[in-house]
């Protein structure tokens, strides 16, 4: 029983949509448009109308009630339970009952129900805490324009609240900066433009002394301004920043030369606390998300974990991203999956080809290229496995903040996958620069919502911590003013410290500042080096350094030595080089000049495309699913993967050809690793490089990068015109391109219909593409729109359409000579024949489909087939023909084994009606035995049909009373399956037969029945059945 | 509606991957003949499973499993029964 203050259900829409029942999160539907319903009916509040619900969220369907009622169906059992019935469908009505229900919207209203400067400060921190997400988030419907309005509006509604909330919590909290920040940042989180937001972030850092931290953010603020925005800040921002710079700095220390130090590792001083919450955390399993200003020393605490479990049984897996990784998908992921060094040896097989997608050098990928789900499982299994077979294990990310959304997403994915199990997360994220990445900032949530995720913020270092740490590169600097300087930040302590070695004098620098002016004292090889090694990014392998810059062996390794004396470079394990921190590669990559960069970042694309081209990699590959196009052809995705890079510096270079063919490239290699998010960013991308194009260059570009969006997974990513823009340039390819780029494009349309389930659409725009001249054959096509038609045709529903689809299909695979189809098609086209009493053809078209059942091994659908035959015979009157098909499909529903089957007690049932309309009268017997065991087998059809044709038989042999009770029971068994023919047949025979004793009463009430069902659907066997009851009661009765 | 149950043996411990492809070939097919899937029940060696579903008929539930292509053991209607302390089962 619940109590009062405690809600058996817990329906929560703000953020990603989840249910919890008694605690325990309940598997939502995973049709969306169900998802979408039950948020509207627990949202509203208020009975609604089918009527209403129909036009709300479907626009067209055949039959919106089937579909409303399927949805219901699918999201009454999350909303009931065994006392509660909230889910009410009363007739016309459907509503919701919300007994016994939290709901976080309606709480959100409660507790704010008029302006939230009305409100209390507890009931606006307990909003902010509510409001963890936008409304439905990741259920829209933009087909459903009722609904999407409604769904953007409430969305919209609550981000005003959310912003109203927040506002009101920074201005109450201004005298408790360190309360009232977190809630800035959420502000700026809701609208990373909002240059008010940006300015209550600067107040509340300078109030809490971390001036340094406040004055990137004005300079982050000042840039996005101007860059996105095309202003300047505001009179307000200007003085806060004003009151940054106050002349506290005025520093000055005598200058002393000395030698450049050589570490790899910094040291690290301090952080007692730190470490000891690592550890207890690590030892509870309890994720961790450590997280602090750049240079604070995140980074190295987490270097310090397996120093720190030294002489534990422990593993780690660690991976971390670096700012340019935008380019490179799971690159973090596929990093730690690296460090696991048995890895390619140990991987169980199940997994390898799947993980193969991130991991080449575990063999081929699967065959199925499959969904990302299933490439998560794969990551988090691999994991798991480890963690139960060795010891606990520790998975180590850094820079949170770089994430891409794959990463971000998988990361979401194998941390709930791996509760419970030795596993803990240990992660570290840019506080101030975490804001900036949605992706990332979902999945910290979700972390800290459903994981417990813990948070750990790096302070500054003590001053006598920070003079340790300075002391360990120049022993004789002065710690309190490294101290006054840094602020306690260990990073800018060195660079102080280095600086003072150096002979620089301390003049009140930012760290930028001293790190460029560190920089411009190296040798001269360095001096070349440090450009382009800071234009490659962050980690450098030296033979591509050397390949982008065409340098002698010996130039480089001097270079490339003297940085790493210098602590600018740092050695990694895996023999390359590495930025020591990436605010040194910033600052190198910030001294070029603009002209200068781009001529870098140009010819490191044209140099990494030559080496890409040279493994042919640009040729162009479909990425339609294998099920769709089946001429995939495979490449190396260790190289193909190079293409991001390309298109990256390709871009900043302002090679347009080079860029928008990279962007396909990755793009199509995002699509096999399932980072849809990056492949619709570099669809995206590689469209703005376009204009300049040659026209056909153009043409051939842009279809490639349109066939990005043209993916089961990229659905939440298509432009809402992307068919209308495929035919645009379709029209353009008419008029200014090639044949070839006609039928391609064509195709692709076709494809897009086809995955939006327009069969018949589809396959007008796949014989228009066949007729521009494609050579390809579309069988995968042709299957599916005959094995929507068969499926049609078992379910007697729709009839029209399922032979309107089996003609087409039959159309076009004599059209364009496909052969080698399964059985679908025939048995599609002999079900129609069937429905409409073409009972010769019927038997050719299932012979057919029975000899291909036989040939490709099927042994289920080769009894349904057989099956079918005898009923066309019965249904002709030739029961010795109905006879012989008996005896074969009573050979094959016996060898399928399946005890509770239906096959074998039906394949009795039709000998014995066979032997019944020969006049052997003895089969009854037999028949009602086998009856028995279609009930025990719960085959409502069957016995509705074994039923109809006895009583039907019984009827012409004058066997009137016999009739009525078989009748009888196959309108029961046919009313609970809903079968429309059976119905119709069995009221026609209780007609007549009621007609018999006079019963003038029942037989204008079946008739009365019979009459609400539309004809057009019916069966010509039951079409008849109803013109011969009616014929006979209008010559009995007076109508 | 009645109450269906369907039991599977695997001849290979059953992969969560497995599961999940199942599950994406099995959806339409179940919402096709109007079956309606309840809960799932795998056995600690993944070797054997028992769904329960709500639907028409059994055979509504046989056909989608074959027209997915899925094999199975048997399928079978079933009564919830109560649990009160008549039905339940011996405590110890």
């Amino acid at each position: 029983m619940a109590t009062p203050d405690v809600c058996r259900l817990e329906i929560r829409l703000l953020g990603r949509a989840s249910i919890l029942r008694d605690g325990a999160e309940i598997d939502l539907p995973r049709s969306r448009k169900a998802r979408a319903l039950l948020a509207y009916l627990v949202t509203s509040g208020q009975a609604q109308s089918r009527e209403h619900l129909c036009d709300f969220f479907w626009d067209g369907p055949a039959n919106p009630r089937a579909e409303l009622r399927w949805c219901l169906a699918k999201i009454r059992p999350l909303l009931n339970d065994d006392t509660t019935t909230r889910l009410v469908a009363d007739g016309d009505y459907v509503s919701f009952l919300a007994e016994d229900v939290a709901l976080d919207v309606a709480r959100v209203r409660e507790l704010i129900p008029s302006a939230p400067e009305d409100a209390s400060t507890n009931r606006l921190r307990q909003v902010a805490e509510l409001l963890r997400g936008p409304f439905l988030e990741g259920v829209d419907l933009p087909d459903c324009y009722a609904f999407d309005a409604w769904c953007v509006a409430e969305r919209q509604a609550l981000q005003q609240l959310q912003d109203g909330v927040l506002r009101t919590l920074v201005q109450r909290l201004l005298d408790q900066p360190d309360a009232a920040l977190p809630y800035a940042r959420d502000r700026l989180v809701l609208d990373p433009f909002c240059e008010d937001a940006h300015a209550d972030l600067v107040m509340l850092l300078n109030a809490m002394g971390r001036t340094a931290e406040a004055r990137e953010r004005y300079e982050h603020c000042r840039r996005m301004l101007q860059h996105e925005l095309g202003q300047v800040p505001s009179a307000r921002l200007e003085q806060l920043h004003a009151q940054l710079n106050p002349a506290s700095h005025p520093l000055a220390a005598p200058p002393s030369p000395s030698s450049v130090p050589s570490s790899n590792a910094p040291p690290l001083v301090g952080r007692q606390r730190e470490l000891t919450t690592m550890r207890g955390m690590l030892e509870k399993g309890v994720p961790l998300l450590i997280s602090g200003d750049p240079g604070i020393g995140k980074s190295r605490l987490l270097q310090e974990i397996p120093i720190q479990l030294q002489g534990e049984q422990f593993q780690v897996l660690r991976g971390r991203a670096f700012e340019m990784d935008a380019t490179r998908p799971y690159a973090p992921w596929i990093d730690a999956l690296r460090s696991i060094p048995i890895l390619p040896t140990t991987c169980p097989a199940a997994l390898r080809s799947e993980l193969a997608a991130l991991l080449p050098e575990l063999g081929p990928t699967a065959d199925d290229s499959g969904d990302r789900n299933r490439l998560f499982n794969a990551v988090a299994q691999v994991v798991i496995e480890m963690a139960r077979t060795g010891a606990p294990m520790a998975v180590v990310l850094d820079d949170l903040q770089w994430f891409d959304e794959a990463s971000a997403a998988l990361l979401h994915y194998v941390a709930h996958a791996t509760a419970g199990q030795p596993v803990t997360f240990i992660l570290a994220a840019r506080g101030g620069e975490l804001e900036c990445n949605a992706a990332a900032q979902r999945a910290v949530h979700s972390l800290r919502r459903d994981l417990a995720l813990r948070m750990l913020a790096v302070e500054p270092l003590s001053p006598a911590e920070t003079a340790a740490v300075a002391h360990t590169i120049a022993p004789e600097v002065d710690g309190d003013h490294v101290f006054r300087e840094s602020e306690g930040n260990p990073l800018f302590a060195m660079e102080i410290a280095r600086s003072h070695q150096g002979g620089q004098p301390l003049l009140g620098d930012t760290l930028g500042g001293l790190i460029a002016g560190r920089l411009a004292g190296v040798g001269k090889e360095a001096a070349e080096i440090l450009p382009w090694a800071a234009a490659l990014g962050r980690r450098l392998n030296p033979d591509r350094l050397a390949a982008v810059m065409n340098l002698p062996c010996t130039t480089l390794l001097q270079g490339l030595e003297d940085l790493e004396r210098r602590a600018i470079l740092r050695a990694t394990d895996a023999g390359h080089s590495e930025f020591a921190h990436d605010l040194i590669r910033r600052a190198a990559y910030q001294s070029l000049s603009e002209p200068r960069r781009r001529l870098i970042h140009l010819q490191i694309a044209r140099s990494l495309a030559r080496s890409v081209e040279q493994s042919r990699l640009w040729s162009r590959k479909s990425t339609l699913q294998p099920h769709v196009s089946g001429r995939l052809a495979r490449s190396s995705p260790m190289a193909e993967s190079s293409a991001g890079e390309v298109a990256y510096h390709a871009d900043l270079g302002g090679d347009h050809a080079l860029a928008a063919r990279a962007c396909a490239v990755a793009g199509r290699y995002a699509l096999r690793i399932h980072a849809y998010a990056d492949a619709a960013a570099l669809a995206q991308q590689g469209q703005t490089h376009l204009a300049s194009l040659p026209d056909e260059a153009r043409l051939q570009r842009a279809f490639e990068l349109l066939e990005l969006y043209i993916h089961p997974g990229m659905e939440p990513y298509q432009p809402p015109d992307l068919e209308q823009r495929l035919r645009t340039l379709v029209a353009d390819a008419r008029a200014i391109g090639t044949s070839t780029q006609v039928h391609d494009g064509l195709y692709l349309i076709g494809v897009l219909l086809y995955l939006r389930g327009r069969y018949s659409d589809a396959l007008d725009v796949t014989v228009l593409a066949e007729r521009a001249g494609r050579t390809a054959e579309p069988a995968t096509v042709v299957q599916a729109v005959a094995d929507t038609a068969r499926c049609l045709g078992m379910l007697g529903r729709d009839m029209d359409r399922a032979a309107q689809l089996a003609e087409e299909a039959q159309q076009l695979a004599e059209q364009l000579d496909v052969r080698e189809l399964g059985c679908e098609l025939p048995l599609a086209l002999g079900l129609v024949a069937h429905h409409r009493g073409e009972l010769l053809q019927a038997r050719a078209h299932i012979e057919h489909a029975l000899a291909l059942a036989k040939r490709d091994r099927t042994p289920w659908w080769e009894c349904y087939c057989l099956s079918r035959l005898p009923m066309i015979e019965l249904e002709r009157q030739a029961p010795d023909d109905a006879l012989d098909c008996c005896r074969t499909l009573q050979i094959v529903a016996d060898k399928l084994g399946d005890n509770s089957g239906a096959e074998a007690p039906f394949a009795q049932a039709l000998e014995a009606l066979a032997r019944l309309q020969r006049g052997e009268h003895q089969a009854t017997a037999t028949m009602d035995h086998a009856l028995e065991q279609l009930r025990t087998a719960d085959s409502q059809w069957m016995i509705a049909y074994v039923q109809n044709m006895a009583a039907l038989i019984h009827w012409q042999s004058d066997r009137a009373d016999a009739a009525r009770e078989r009748a009888g029971k196959a309108l029961h068994a046919a009313g609970i399956v809903d079968q429309e023919n059976e119905i119709i047949i069995a009221r026609a025979l209780l007609a007549r037969t009621a007609l018999n004793t006079a019963d003038r009463a029942a037989a204008l009430a079946h008739l009365e029945h019979m009459h609400t069902v539309a004809r057009d659907g019916l069966s010509a066997r039951a079409r008849r059945a109803a013109a011969d009851a009616e014929a006979a009661v209008g010559r009995t009765l007076p109508v | 509606m009645s109450y269906l149950v369907m039991e599977r043996t695997f001849d290979e411990p059953m992969l969560d991957a497995d599961l999940a492809r199942m599950g994406e070939r099995l959806g339409p097919c179940l919402q096709d003949h109007s079956v309606q899937w309840l809960r799932s029940y795998l056995s600690s060696d993944r070797r054997r499973m028992i769904c329960t579903f709500e639907a028409p008929d059994a055979e509504a539930v046989r056909i989608a499993y074959r027209t997915a292509g899925y094999p199975f053991e048997c399928v079978w209607q079933a009564m919830v029964l109560p649990t009160d302390a008549g039905l339940a089962p011996p405590t110890s």
